[in-house]
């Protein structure tokens, strides 16, 4: 019946193969016996892998290390605080909150203070106003007395970077790292040149730096890269190599 | 209430979270309880919250600094303090807006952008003092800095030679570092006129209703003596006059003062190149021997909050053209687009004038004269540039321009050489390019005059954020979905039976679709009882689609998506904190080699990828905080 009509002489072109049927132009099994159909539920939480955003492009780049540098200034100046106080924002506790105690914010495992404690980098708990120079004429007159607190005998002056591309203190010593590494294979390749190769490397970190360091020597620079702390033979290697770090160690402590 | 002004709590919540990235915990616990409460005395921040008065005027006062609250006037008794949203959001453009004005003009330009950002605002005086430290100036031989004026100043008549001694020895200090203060200045005054930097005022520490109501004291004060009118005209002309005033104040600040020190012309390009001005600049700073106090020393700058996102849609559209039409006629675009930008202080007008009550009085949409531009000086432009403008089009356009095309025997004739073509020829080929954009159905371009073309943003912004709320809903739902947005947006309230008329769809199909696009706030849907009782069977069931209501709700959900970011940045910095205490160590920062193991320095280096991940997207959610925020004020709905 159905193949007479419209589609009687196209339909009779298209003579399906044995087996097989044709429903609108696909060609099905007639037989069903191969198909499994899912009877039980579907899956509750089908694994759905998150969506991946395309790697950025050479001008985002520049614009996140833009972004990172800018960060990092106001991180190290004189705005910047740190409370570490245990709370989340700067409301009330509620009335039957107690207040965080040092002893709750106290973190055993890291907390106790260690000799090391003094090359920690100082946070502040309040903003540092008296190194630069303010427009007092813009801000309420109850404010301004803040402005001139503490103001010590020397000239304000405002903290102003003159390069833009600074790299980011974790840029930087990644890009060391990968050098490391690289030298790290060269010397793998010729053992021979090892030591010459070491202290050629060394030199150049050290032109790099300046003269923070001066006198460390190859041997013991291996020992503390290669983490063997308990290398008896070199034990008091590192102790000396430990003295001679003579930067200023309240540098960055308040007057 | 203004409307950059409003906030939901998720903007709220996204702004704490901002300040705290960026100043740290003090200021935004300061700003938590601003943006809690409201508008607010100091007292009464200091009866909500736990810190002590000290720590709140000392937040405030970076806040205040930072122009991320506002102030009363300083003439009132009390004063009162309420956030600046606008500008609260805008930390996370810091980094766009630097990079925007180093691709505009040069390096040494967004340096001092970005020291301007960090800084807040400053007086142009303590800005060069501490670029050229007063005391310090012996010390700058050492550094390299004086000789080069010296030279320069030194023997005058082989300036071009010394010039180029220069480049050679301090190739990497030329780019970067500033030679003297009249290059700051300079600097300075390119970027006022480009408008990326203004005037501070002390009005621009008003809040929206004091700035309101001093408007509105003066019109009254200038036109009725004080006293307030009571006939209806006149009340529409006190709406007038308010917003008249209000653009006066603004527009001051942008103005651009009388450099007197600055010898530079003022057509010179405006793409920044510097050379120029720098010899000029060093021969006079050597020969004044102590640099002179200029009357300008007093003005006040700071970043134009409100540049960025003239550039960003201006960079938007540009990707757009390239994505849908070609490379070549992006970057004429791009030229032509540049062109304007210096003309265009914001986006759209905040304050326009209040609507007449009659709808006939309605003025009649004017193209903005501003936007106009010539095609010939983008065809300058494009040649000193170098682009290949013959790039990108029909080669049938090109041949007729130039008429070359096959020869008598049919042979194709060599390519055109784009830089051998004539004037005419090339303002024909940038017109043949604009034509392409006129005929996009974005409507880039619009023809304006014979070779002017003009661009009318306003129309077009509507258009992006349409187009942004159908790429969010083709993303999460269907290819119907967005049918179905797209009649609804074309019929206005439609009952189901309408809609399946006009989807050519059946009512199951489309049930669902509606049901999820409302809920997710894309539809509305309304009710209307046909009778006295309300009755499901009995009433009318409209659905419709409003662009203002999606455009907020989406916008809504972008605060939302970067609050996360924020969130996931704390939570991994957190579990990594220990590490980056270490890693800061005065002994250890810089020696990170010597001193981490090589798992900590790979756990540095794996935390440096998320961050840069994260922060990337939180850009990227920007863009489209832009769409939908910054290119157009609000729609108004019948």
């Amino acid at each position: 019946m159905s193949r007479g009509g419209r589609g009687g002489a196209r339909g009779g072109g298209q003579r399906s193969a044995p087996g097989t049927v044709m429903i609108a132009g696909t060609e099905m099994a007639w037989d069903l016996t191969g198909l499994e159909l899912q009877k039980g539920p579907g899956d509750l939480f089908p694994s759905a892998p998150p969506a991946q955003a395309p790697p950025p492009s050479d001008y985002e780049k520049t614009t996140l290390k833009h972004y990172i540098a800018i960060r990092d200034r106001v991180h190290n100046g004189d705005f910047f605080t740190v409370l570490n106080d245990g709370m989340k924002t700067g409301l009330k506790r509620r009335a039957g909150d107690m207040a965080p105690t040092d002893e709750s914010l106290f973190d055993p495992f890291v907390g106790n203070e260690t000799y090391s404690a003094r090359y920690h980098k100082r946070v502040r708990k309040v903003p540092k106003l008296d190194t630069r120079p303010f427009v007092h004429e813009l801000f309420p007159p109850e404010l301004r007395q803040y402005l001139d607190r503490g103001s010590s005998k020397k000239k304000r002056v405002l903290a102003v970077t003159t390069k833009i591309n600074e790299k980011s203190s974790i840029q930087q010593h990644i890009e060391q790292e990968e050098g490391r590494t690289r030298e790290a294979e060269a010397r793998a390749d010729d053992e021979d040149d090892e030591l010459d190769e070491d202290e050629a490397a060394e030199d150049e970190e050290e032109k790099e730096k300046g003269d923070d360091e001066d006198n460390w020597s190859a041997v013991s620079s291996d020992s503390e890269e290669a983490d063997d702390d308990y290398n008896a033979e070199q034990y008091f290697d590192n102790g000396e190599d430990d003295d001679v770090d003579d930067a200023d160690p309240y540098e960055n402590t308040y007057e | 209430m203004s409307y950059t002004q409003r906030e939901t709590p998720i903007l709220a919540e996204l702004c704490t979270f901002l300040v705290e990235d960026m100043y740290g915990e003090l200021a935004a616990r300061v700003f938590s309880v601003l943006a809690r409460f409201g508008r607010q005395r100091r007292v009464e921040i200091s009866k909500a919250s736990y810190l002590s008065s000290s720590q709140i005027s000392l937040g405030l006062v970076i806040l205040t600094q930072q122009h991320l609250v506002f102030h009363s006037p300083s003439t009132e008794a009390t004063v009162f303090y309420d956030i600046d949203w606008q500008q609260s959001y805008a930390l996370v453009r810091h980094a766009k807006i630097a990079h925007f004005v180093e691709e505009r003009f040069n390096k040494k330009s967004a340096n001092v952008i970005s020291n301007l950002l960090t800084l807040g605002h400053t007086s142009l005086a303590d800005l060069r003092d501490a670029y050229f430290q007063p005391s310090q100036q012996e010390e700058g031989a050492v550094n390299g800095k004086k000789p080069n004026g010296i030279k320069a100043n030194g023997d005058t008549t082989i300036n071009g030679q010394t010039s180029l001694v220069n480049g050679t020895e301090h190739d990497d200090h030329d780019d970067e570092t500033l030679a003297s203060p009249e290059e700051l200045y300079g600097i300075i005054q390119t970027l006022m006129e480009h408008g990326w930097v203004i005037q501070v005022a002390e009005a621009q520490y008003l809040s929206a209703e004091d700035m309101h109501n001093i408007a509105r004291q003066q019109a009254l004060n200038d036109q009725w003596g004080g006293s307030v009118p009571t006939g209806t005209k006149d009340k529409d002309r006190l709406a007038q006059l308010i917003m008249a005033n209000k653009r006066r104040t603004r527009d001051a600040w942008l103005e651009v003062p009388n450099f007197s020190s600055r010898k530079r012309k003022a057509n010179e390009s405006d793409y920044g190149s510097s050379k120029r001005t720098k010899l000029n600049g060093e021969g006079q700073y050597g020969s004044a021997g102590s640099y002179h106090h200029s009357p300008e020393d007093d003005l006040v700058i700071r970043v134009n909050p409100e540049k960025a996102a003239v550039a960003m849609r201006n960079e938007y559209l540009v990707s757009l053209v390239e994505q849908r039409i070609s490379y070549t006629t992006a970057r004429v675009y791009e030229i032509l687009l540049r062109s304007l930008e210096k003309n265009i202080p914001r986006c759209f007008e905040e304050h326009p004038d209040p609507p007449p009550a009659n709808i006939e009085d309605q003025p009649q949409w004017e193209p903005n004269p501003d936007h106009v531009v010539n095609t010939k000086d983008i065809a300058q432009r494009a040649k000193i540039l170098g682009l290949d403008i013959c790039n990108g089009l029909d080669p049938a356009a090109v041949a007729r321009v130039t008429k070359t095309t096959s020869n008598d025997k049919g042979v194709l004739a060599q390519p055109v050489d784009h830089s051998s073509l004539s004037f005419h020829e090339r303002s024909e080929i940038v017109e043949a390019h604009l034509r392409l954009l006129v005929d996009h159905p974005l409507h880039f371009v619009n023809w304006h005059a014979r070779g002017q073309y003009r661009v009318d943003f306003d129309l077009m912004a509507k258009s992006l954020i349409q187009q942004e709320i159908e790429n969010t809903v083709l993303a999460r739902k269907s290819t119907v979905a967005m049918k179905l947005l797209r009649a609804l947006k074309k019929k206005g309230k439609l009952d189901e039976r309408q809609l399946c008329n006009t989807m050519m769809a059946s009512a199951n199909d489309i049930r669902g679709i509606v049901n999820d696009l409302t809920v997710q706030g894309f539809v509305q849907t309304q009710e209307i009882p046909k009778v006295d009782r309300r009755e499901a069977k009995l009433s009318l069931h409209l659905i419709w689609y409003d662009m203002q209501r999606a455009r907020e709700k989406l916008l809504h959900d972008t605060y939302k998506g970067q609050v996360r970011i924020l969130q996931r940045i704390a939570f991994e910095r957190e579990k990594i904190q220990e590490l980056l205490t270490k890693a800061n160590r005065t002994d250890v920062a810089g020696n990170e080699t010597k001193y981490l193991k090589q798992t900590e320095l790979d756990d540095l280096k794996k935390w440096k990828e998320v961050q840069e991940k994260l922060l990337l997207q939180l850009a990227r959610q920007d863009d489209l905080v832009a769409v939908l925020r910054d290119y157009c004020g609000p729609l108004l709905t019948a």
